[in-house]
């Protein structure tokens, strides 16, 4: 059984595959690269839009209109270390696009994450999205690549194209804000 | 800057394991001796675990799928024909064996001593049984009985007893716990109760019958050659899974009606008949399978194979958290095949993400069966492997 068999059946995978072996004429193993290349971008993407959009229901909308708008043109990338940075800037411009459509982006916080039945976790979860939304979008951004991938700090400095130092004084400013205000809302209470 | 103000700017990455070995041991020492860092600290760790909580993918109403239309068909001539031969074998099989589910309802005769036997039990995470129609009892397999199965046997495993068991042309087939079937013959099996996955062998397909009490009917399926396929036997309903890409169209037969199964297809029979597409019935065939891809003497690699894509399913972005749940239904002994794979494999870049993934999944569920492997994992290379590894065995001692 090969490891991504039904992970083609996914929102994006599907489409993007489909995609990539209807119009590519490289050899198999090349476009079995590509794919799985696709695969681990998913959740990079859908970081960076949803730093930028807050709510996941738009996040997921722009990651799919960003591979969408990507794969028609993939064979205009030449240097394949470019690729990550060329579907950074697609992503980014369907994220200023859509802000722009909506005139402002949403920024209800409940829409940061999916909806729990628990009520009192709810509240709870609600109250952490609010403060992660409060975030700087470099701050959020670093927060979710972690959380959402696992990344490494080698990895996202790559992705982000920052100095690991970076990647780590975004990580700890993110987790010191929101440990502080958690602090002193708890107080409050 | 103060040792202290040093330390809580080094805490975050300390969390994540991005730390050398030694500014992380200078760390932990301090922390350990100073209380006000390690109340930061541990607000750190209760945090990161409320982000870890919030902060994934997929949401927790997973029933939300949105199955393919239903796609029932009348088949094509192809399928016409096996159907008219399965009808022939249905026949057989009924004059053959008047199939109950009930333990009263007779075995099939067998034990007859010209019989070839037909098939192996590899290996069992708990005790299987074969029927004995002379004494009218059941017996554990391989113990007073040989590890093989003749023709006829009728066979059940108990609570927590999952087995996987060859055929003599290297056909597989695995059953879940709580589950019954009858050995028919070298190609050919019926499940009476609970779930079953099969890999028909490299020559002959496989037949798996499932008979419908409540609509007093059996349905035939046909697993071709090499393919894989996954089901289930309920109590008011039948499924069936095609659970690899890489298999051909799987069909079935019922009185009335034949389906056309493709790759990652589900057909169920119930009150209603449909076929969806659903990846979450391929996850679930999966995961109850993991807890014997971990035993001893296998080489590990469909364990590998099958964690990696349980818990990295990128791109479906609800799929993680059904994942999660079926390997969380399987309570501790879930965690050993977890914790297996994070033993045997490389903490580098492209495992490093599942390896966490498992290890925190682990941390829910592991139990004192999983204290020696625990023990192993405590050195890991990947810190923060080692550092939940260790907090797997401090819940395991201290119980909440």
């Amino acid at each position: 059984m090969s490891q991504s068999e039904f992970v083609d059946g996914s929102v994006v995978g599907s489409k993007a595959i489909g995609t990539l072996e209807a119009e590519s004429s490289k050899l198999e193993s090349e476009s079995s690269r590509c794919q799985l290349d696709i695969q681990c971008w998913y959740r990079k993407i859908y970081a960076l839009c949803q730093a930028k959009l807050i709510s996941r229901v738009d996040a997921e909308d722009a990651t799919q209109e960003t591979f969408s708008r990507a794969l028609p043109r993939l064979d205009e990338v030449r240097n394949p270390s470019a690729l990550g940075g060329w579907l950074r800037a697609i992503a980014q411009h369907v994220c200023v696009d859509l802000i722009r459509r909506n005139c402002r982006r949403k920024t209800e916080p409940i829409d940061l994450f999916p909806v729990v039945a628990s009520s009192e976790s709810s509240e709870e979860r609600e109250q952490l999205a609010a403060l992660i939304a409060e975030l700087p979008d470099d701050l959020r951004e670093a927060l979710l690549l972690y959380y959402y991938q696992d990344m490494s700090y080698d990895e996202m400095a790559a992705w982000l194209g920052v100095a690991r130092s970076t990647v780590n004084d975004r990580l700890s400013r993110a987790r010191q804000q929101l440990k502080r205000r958690l602090l002193t809302s708890e107080g409050a209470t | 800057m103060t040792r202290c103000d040093e330390a809580r700017s080094q805490l975050s990455a300390l969390l994540d394991g991005e730390l050398d070995a030694q500014t992380a041991s200078d760390l932990r020492d301090h922390i350990e001796s100073c209380d006000a860092c390690g109340q930061e600290w541990s607000l750190m760790r209760k945090l990161d675990q409320q982000l870890r909580d919030a902060l994934v993918l997929e949401s927790p109403d997973s029933t939300d799928q949105q199955p393919v239309p239903t796609t029932v068909t009348w088949v094509n001539w192809r399928v016409a024909i096996s159907v008219v031969g399965l009808a022939a074998i249905l026949l057989f099989a009924v004059t053959l064996i008047p199939f109950k589910t009930d333990e009263t309802a007779d075995a099939v005769d067998s034990a007859s001593e010209s019989i070839e036997l037909d098939a192996t039990l590899v290996h069992a995470t708990g005790p299987v049984e074969v029927y004995n129609s002379d004494a009218d009892t059941w017996i554990e397999w391989g113990t007073e009985t040989a590890p093989t199965l003749e023709p006829g046997s009728r066979l059940r495993t108990l609570a927590e007893a999952r087995c996987e068991f060859q055929t003599l042309d290297n056909g597989k087939v695995r059953l879940d716990e709580d589950a019954e079937l009858i050995w028919k013959q070298a190609d050919e099996v019926m499940l009476l109760k609970g779930r079953m996955w099969c890999e028909a062998p490299s020559d002959q397909p496989l037949l798996v019958q499932l008979p419908m009490n409540t609509q007093n009917q059996i349905v035939t399926f046909v697993c071709p050659s090499r393919s894989e396929s996954h089901y289930a036997a309920e109590s008011e309903s039948v499924s069936c899974t095609s659970t690899s890409a890489g298999n051909e169209t799987v069909t079935a037969a019922s009185d009335a009606c034949a389906w056309d199964l493709s790759p990652g297809e589900t057909l169920q029979i119930g009150e209603e008949q449909n076929v969806e597409s659903n990846e979450h019935l391929v996850a679930a065939a999966k995961a109850w399978q993991l807890p014997l891809l971990a035993l001893p003497g296998d080489d590990h690699a469909e364990l590998s194979q099958s964690v990696t894509w349980l818990l990295a399913p990128v791109g479906y972005t609800k799929a993680r958290h059904f994942n999660e749940l079926q390997i969380r239904a399987l309570g501790g002994s879930g965690a050993i095949p977890l914790l297996a794979y994070v033993r045997h494999s490389e903490a580098d870049s492209a495992q490093r993400s599942t390896r966490r993934r498992a290890m925190r999944l682990a941390l829910e569920i592991a139990d004192a069966n999983a204290l020696t492997i625990i023990d192993k994992l405590r050195s890991d290379e990947d810190q923060v492997v080692a550092e939940l590894a260790e907090r797997i065995h401090e819940r395991i001692q201290n119980p909440p």
